[in-house]
């Protein structure tokens, strides 16, 4: 079993509000193991981010709750059930996010060196105030910033280094696991290589694993070794990156997402968009959650949640065309 | 129970309790307090509040009344009144009149001082009522004065070109005050404002201003010392405060309370209240020049309409008497003889219709007004009584600069509410101003009456006494009365609420008091 | 950052000579003569006249509004044409007092108003927000000089605790303070808590919890900072109101303050008092706003960049 990073169980988790409640994950299960990166893909508000959230624990306190499930952590074991010192511990220094928009992900009013410090103040405060700088200046070397930057402040910065800022944030107590949501979308195309280069360098500099959160199926065909795919809050296909862009079989939301399966080695392939929107997750539909919108649908789809099938290796699809294969 | 009702409760309950403790907060503080604790020895010290502060302490051009308590500590007149309201010898030992009334002869005290050391003699008497003179603020008092002379260092005499019944009561008025000569020449006159300086029981310590005016007690006074060794004027404003600041003892003397406040004040053991008439009519005033108050009968019919009682129950607490003349009871040259307008709405209505007005044509007046409560109150129950016969009355409150422009400058106005005080206690002070022709507008004439026939029988009255003096204002006011060219309404009280150890507590018959007097 | 400053003052120059001749147009047009508002109802048509001529109030408009400016440049600010006493006098007699107040006032609102607005903030839609938020709103809707009196009545009469007038000690200053803290109070507790729970929204409060600290770095470090601008802008407006001073308050609690100055100046057209006391107050009033604008600089490291860009 673990040579297992991270292995999320059937993870369920809804928002409670005065307007009723929203079922943003149902029954997500994914694994992620050592050195490796997954990428998570989907339309907007296929629950990416929340399942992201879920796993650091920073669900909104008064309205989010996880109803099922758990979530193992390398030896750490289930994080639901790590009380909030723990939690805080691990956040920034075994586990890091960084977010979408880079423009907004840093305090305007810290200097850019003080809000890498931070992490190390949190997480290792038996450093020296000197090593602490030391520190700082190695990462945003890393990262491609001049030291002598560290005392500016973020407006000071462009687009493109604010992310790389962030991911300095991010890695500075070299995380186990870093979970990146969509780190380029905002950032100009030619900016986006660099950062994407970069972050592969200090992966494998460190041995990161990734989850890599994102809409770019070139992005995920060229940086990621697994994939799962995300519709309603459920985990409607994953496996290894051959398989989801070489097999044969695939999903019809896949297939539909994908357009047409590209060559693993050609470039950047767009979204094209389904016909229809993705069901509210106050008001799901029965049974399969895209039976509304599948070209395919059957009677059962209405009716029964189809089971996860295998279809060899680490190939997994959550549909009724399929069935089990040896 | 969902998110959304939970926070609405949430909310009920935090406004309920947050009310509940302003309640309790409140209902908490009814104000049962224990008397100060006495420790034995008599306190030397007064604060006393005043409800406005005095813009200067020059006791000849003050238009303040409540400012005169701090000039009769400082500064002392030829004579006084005493307890039983006469008057009698001050810094003149002797007054000698002639027998055409027309020559006093004042024998002034030796040895008597200024503050700075200086004796008081002939000079500053003479100086002191040729200021008054000049000065111009009594013009009532000082027209009857022909001159003032000097015969010796302690004798002045000072001629009248008429007799005056007044003059008594104008020589012990402030207006009279004796100031040194010597001081005002050397230091110019402003210095009269600012730091007065006279023979009275307290000499001037300082002035800080808005803050306070401190005294202290004269030992050499020629009366002897005053018992009360510092005194502290102080201006509270508001009539809250004031009560507030009695009951903590923080002051111990304020004037005038709220009407409302008074049977608190009674109940309270720690607070003396007393009550004094004070030579003032609460008056109605007609601009008889503009019509329809032109024509009497409009004017009698008005008066016919008034129902006093109800003016001093509704907007006066219940405090005064109903005035029966233009001249309060505290003045003398007053009579009873003169009656008041009864109360009749019927006769009021007849006496409209005769001049062309009733239910179907009301007559339309305006009241003009400065910003003052009680006044507007009363003006209100005159608005009231006055519908009764068909007479709309529009209530107009005006800014006291536009006020004084309206009424005083140009006349511009149909009727308005006044307290007439007396400067002295005569009859002549509360209607020369008001009612001769020479005082016309600013002057104090604001009703524009211009009877030289009026003016002549005035004049006349003023140099009687005695009876003759009696009959002669009864005239007078019969007049007034009979053209209805004011309605007199109520003789006002005067009050002042000290703390309840304050003894000797007694206003003049014009409502000031004499520190002086007071003690512990 | 110099150079800002340098203009700011250069405009608030221009701004209290506009003020001046607004303040001194008005006094003339508005109906009342001082002569006579000083002398009382009973003075003589020649007294009137001879006080008039003494306070040259019979030359023409611009006479004496340049005569006044003329001696003011050279520091005379006249005499009051109430008590004749000089202007400038009377003026710094009672402003260390209104500043004392003003500041002690505010420095409660802020002590209060602030840490109760962050709480509410942090703990939205509990009953610790609801109780907060409901007693800002009734302490700012009561009347000043009711909440003024109440006080005095609680702690003067009932408590013994506070005196109720004056300004001699300490003590004094507590009721009025508290009383003029109110309005302001409620204002910053509003305005703080509405502020951070925008800010508590943003991504960067994101990212740091994400970074693992703990909740309270988190708010006053992460977000207290970023809220503070318009908390800034409340304590200086109103700070700035407080420095006119309110009449209402000194009316009450018996302060010899610039409020009641003002007033009395006024409803004497007393013009010299109250041209001068105008000017004074929209001094202070400047400087109090560029005092703030001067604090958002150190606040916000984005706008002293835009101050220095000029």
């Amino acid at each position: 079993m673990s040579n297992k990073l991270l292995e999320i169980k059937n993870i369920s988790a809804e928002y409670r509000t005065d307007d009723g409640v929203s079922k943003v994950l149902n029954d997500v299960t994914l694994s992620l193991g050592n050195g490796e990166t997954l990428g998570l893909v989907g339309e907007t508000g296929a629950g990416k981010t929340t399942t992201a959230l879920a796993i650091m624990g920073l669900l909104p306190k008064r309205t989010g709750f996880i109803t099922n499930g758990s979530i193992e952590f390398a030896e750490e074991g289930n994080l639901l059930e790590k009380n909030e010192e723990i939690m805080k511990a691990i956040r920034g220094h075994r586990i890091s996010m960084i977010f979408q928009d880079p423009m907004t992900s840093l305090n305007p009013v810290i200097r850019v060196g003080e809000q890498i410090k931070e992490s190390f103040k949190v997480h290792m405060p038996d450093l020296s105030d000197e090593d602490m700088e030391k520190k700082v200046d190695e990462i945003l070397e890393m990262v491609g910033i001049p030291a002598a930057r560290k005392r500016e402040y973020p407006h000071q910065f462009s687009g493109g280094m604010k992310q790389r800022v962030v991911i300095a944030m991010a890695l500075s107590c070299e995380p186990q696991l870093l979970i990146a949501d969509e780190p380029t979308t905002a950032l100009d195309v030619t900016i986006q290589a660099q950062v994407l280069h970069m972050m592969d360098n200090l992966k494998k500099k460190l041995n990161t694993s990734m989850i890599l959160i994102t809409h770019d199926l070139g992005i995920v065909s060229q940086n990621c070794e697994k994939v799962a795919v995300m519709y309603a809050g459920s985990i409607i296909e994953s496996g290894t990156a051959e398989e989801i862009f070489l097999n044969e079989d695939h999903h019809p939301y896949t297939i539909g997402l994908f357009g047409s399966i590209p060559d693993l080695k050609k470039q950047t392939r767009r979204l094209s968009p389904i016909d229809g929107l993705m069901p509210d997750p106050m008001d799901l539909p029965s049974g399969c959650v895209f039976h509304p919108r599948c070209p395919k649908c059957m009677e059962i789809c209405k009716n029964e949640v189809p089971e996860s099938v295998s279809m060899g290796g680490e190939h997994q699809i959550k549909c009724h065309l399929f069935k089990e294969v040896e | 129970m969902n998110a959304g009702s939970k926070k609405g409760l949430k909310k009920g309950i935090a406004l309920l309790l947050v009310i509940a403790m302003l309640l309790a907060t409140l209902t908490g503080c009814g104000g049962d307090k224990e008397p100060a604790a006495d420790d034995g020895e008599a306190r030397t010290d007064l604060v006393y509040a005043l409800s406005a502060e005095p813009n200067k302490l020059d006791p000849m051009a003050i238009a303040m009344m409540s400012t005169f308590t701090i000039t009769y500590a400082i500064y002392d007149n030829l004579v006084e009144e005493n307890e039983n309201g006469e008057f009698v010898p001050c810094l003149a030992e002797k007054v000698d009149i002639s027998d055409d009334e027309k020559v006093y002869t004042f024998t002034l005290r030796q040895g008597v001082k200024f503050h700075d050391g200086s004796e008081m003699t002939a000079d500053d008497v003479v100086f002191s009522i040729n200021r008054t003179i000049e000065k111009g603020w009594a013009f009532d008092m000082t027209a009857f004065i022909d001159k003032v002379e000097k015969v010796d260092d302690y004798t002045v005499e000072m001629t009248l070109n008429t007799p005056f019944g007044g003059m008594m009561g104008s020589l012990a008025s402030p207006y009279f005050s004796i100031m040194s000569k010597n001081y005002l020449e050397t230091n110019g006159d402003e210095i009269a404002d600012r730091e007065p300086m006279g023979t009275g029981a307290y000499k001037f310590v300082e002035w800080v201003s808005g803050d306070h005016i401190s005294l202290e007690a004269n030992e050499d006074y020629f009366q002897g010392a005053p018992a009360i060794k510092n005194i502290t004027f102080k201006p509270i404003t508001d009539k809250n405060t004031g009560l507030i600041s009695l009951q903590t003892g923080e002051i111990d003397a304020y004037l005038n309370v709220n009407a409302v406040d008074i049977p608190t004040v009674e109940e309270d053991e720690t607070l003396a209240f007393y009550s004094t008439e004070l030579a003032a009519v609460l008056s109605l005033n007609m601009n008889v020049e503009v019509e329809p108050l032109d024509n009497p009968d409009v004017r009698r019919a008005i008066n016919y309409a008034l129902n006093r009682q109800s003016i001093i129950d509704g907007a006066l607490e219940g405090r005064g008497t109903i005035a029966n003349s233009s001249i309060s009871p505290t003045c003398d040259g007053y009579s009873e003889n003169v009656k008041a307008y009864e109360y009749d709405v019927e006769k009021a209505k007849e006496l409209l219709k005769g001049a062309g007005y009733d239910e179907s044509n009301p007559l339309k007046l305006t009241i003009k007004l400065k910003e003052d409560a009680k006044n507007q109150k009363v003006a209100q129950v005159i608005q009231n009584d006055l519908k009764q016969a068909n007479i709309e009355v529009e209530i107009d409150v005006m800014e006291a600069g536009a006020y004084t422009t309206d009424i005083y400058s140009n006349g511009n106005y149909e009727m308005t509410i006044s307290s007439w005080c007396a400067m002295f206690p005569d009859a002549y002070s509360l209607l020369y101003s008001q009612f001769h022709k020479d005082c016309y507008g600013g002057t104090g004439n604001i009703t524009h009456v211009m009877s030289d026939e009026l003016s002549g029988k005035l004049e006349e009255a003023a140099t009687k006494t005695g009876d003759e003096k009696i009959k002669a204002y009864d005239e007078v006011t019969q007049m007034i009365q009979d053209d209805a060219y004011v309605a007199s309404l109520v003789y006002e009280p005067t009050t002042i609420t000290t703390s309840a150890g304050l003894k000797g507590v007694q206003a003049n018959t014009l409502g000031i008091y004499k520190v002086k007097k007071w003690s512990w | 950052m110099g150079k800002y400053i340098a203009q700011r003052l250069a405009m608030m120059v221009v701004v209290v000579f506009g003020i001046s001749f607004i303040v001194f147009t008005i006094m003339n047009l508005t109906p009342g003569n001082a002569a006579y508002l000083i002398l009382g109802q009973s003075a003589s048509p020649e007294q009137v006249a001879k006080l008039e001529a003494e306070l040259g109030l019979n030359d023409p408009f611009f006479v004496r509004y340049f005569d006044y400016i003329i001696n003011m440049l050279q520091g005379n600010f006249g005499e009051s044409y109430n008590t004749g006493l000089p202007v400038f006098q009377e003026i710094f007699a009672r402003f260390p007092a209104t500043l004392k107040l003003s500041t002690v006032a505010m420095f409660f609102a802020a002590l209060i108003g602030i840490p109760v607005g962050v709480i509410s903030a942090v703990r939205q839609y509990s009953f610790t927000d609801a109780v907060s938020t409901t007693m800002a709103l009734l302490f700012a809707s009561i009347p000043s000089f009711v909440m003024g009196l109440v006080l005095m009545l609680v702690f003067s009469l009932h408590l013994r605790w506070l005196p109720a007038t004056g300004l001699d000690g300490i003590e004094n200053y507590i009721l009025p303070a508290i009383t003029l803290s109110m309005a302001t109070m409620a204002t910053l507790v509003r305005m703080t808590r509405s502020t951070m729970l925008e800010v508590l929204k943003q991504d960067y409060i994101r990212t740091a919890r994400a970074k693992g600290v703990d909740e309270k770095t988190v708010i006053l470090k992460h977000s207290l900072r970023n809220a503070l601008l318009p908390i800034v802008t409340v304590i200086g407006v109103d700070f700035g109101y407080l420095l006119g001073g309110t009449v209402v308050i000194e009316s009450v609690f018996s302060i010899n303050g610039l409020g009641t100055l003002l007033i009395t100046g006024i409803r004497m057209k007393d013009t010299p008092t109250v041209m001068a006391a105008i000017m004074f107050v929209t001094l202070a009033y400047s400087l109090v706003n560029l005092a703030v604008d001067i604090v958002y600089a150190f606040i916000d490291p984005r706008i002293k960049s835009q101050y220095e860009r000029g």
